[in-house]
């Protein structure tokens, strides 16, 4: 009877010190996926600077894919296409329901203000979602 | 002449970095590393990382997270002090960057 009283009392034990140490963590991450502003970047990398492989050439090889692809997801908002290739967000004018891929640019969100940055960051969380509407022939 | 902008571009082309967000504030873009990285730019890879573990256990030493170094995958996660703002304190940028980070994905917002 005494050893059945112990381990009730261990086991009751157990449980309420696991629910408070639960309770401490809000939520368990195994990958820690830290965000990087552009500026913070250029810190990390700054003293890196011997170090830093020759990427540029092989970079804009891989950028002239970008025309060979086919297929992309594009959003139309007031006569401009949006769209994210190789992970860049690229706009290019619409006329008269093309995309004029031949003046396609990257988003240049510096000069933005911020109702037109709310829009952008509308724009890419679309493009990123779950949404498969929009998808269409880039060419 | 090392040109950031450049190396930014090529390792968003390598599949290294990938845009996450754009800051409201500021404009910049928000981007976030990939484990591509290690082989594009291991000398990058290996700072970001030490810089993660410096600032998980500068965190931990605030109280404002829990780190698990024993697991198979070592995790960090918010304590209940450190979910509050309020408590944050003077945090260096990329102690606010891991912070926010966690809060983002604990689902308590941006």
């Amino acid at each position: 009877m005494e050893y059945f009283v112990g381990a009730a009392i261990t086991m009751i034990v157990y449980i309420i010190t696991n629910r408070i140490v639960r309770s401490d963590l809000k939520k368990e991450e195994s990958v820690l996926q830290i965000t990087y502003s552009q500026s913070h970047i250029y810190e990390l990398m700054a003293p890196l600077l011997d170090y830093a492989p020759k990427l540029e050439e092989s970079a804009k090889r891989q950028s002239n894919n970008f025309i060979k692809n086919s297929y992309m997801k594009v959003m139309v908002v007031k006569n401009k296409a949006y769209w994210i290739k190789d992970n860049t967000f690229y706009v290019a004018d619409v006329l008269e329901g093309e995309v004029v891929k031949e003046n396609a640019k990257k988003v240049d969100t510096m000069s933005m203000d911020k109702v037109e940055l709310g829009e952008m960051m509308f724009i890419i969380e679309t493009l990123r979602g779950d949404n498969n509407d929009t998808w269409s022939a880039g060419e | 002449m090392f040109d950031p902008k450049s190396m930014i571009d090529a390792l968003v082309a390598y599949g290294a970095l990938e845009i996450d967000a754009l800051d409201a504030d500021s404009g910049e873009v928000i981007y976030k590393f990939t484990e591509k990285l290690r082989d594009v730019f291991p000398a990058l890879y290996d700072e970001i990382s030490d810089q993660i573990y410096k600032g998980a256990m500068s965190l931990w030493e605030k109280k404002l997270v829990d780190v698990n170094l024993l697991d198979e995958k070592p995790s960090v996660a918010l304590t209940n002090f450190g979910s509050h703002r309020e408590n944050w304190g003077s945090l260096s940028e990329g102690e606010l960057s891991m912070m926010n980070t966690l809060m983002k994905n604990s689902g308590e917002g941006r």
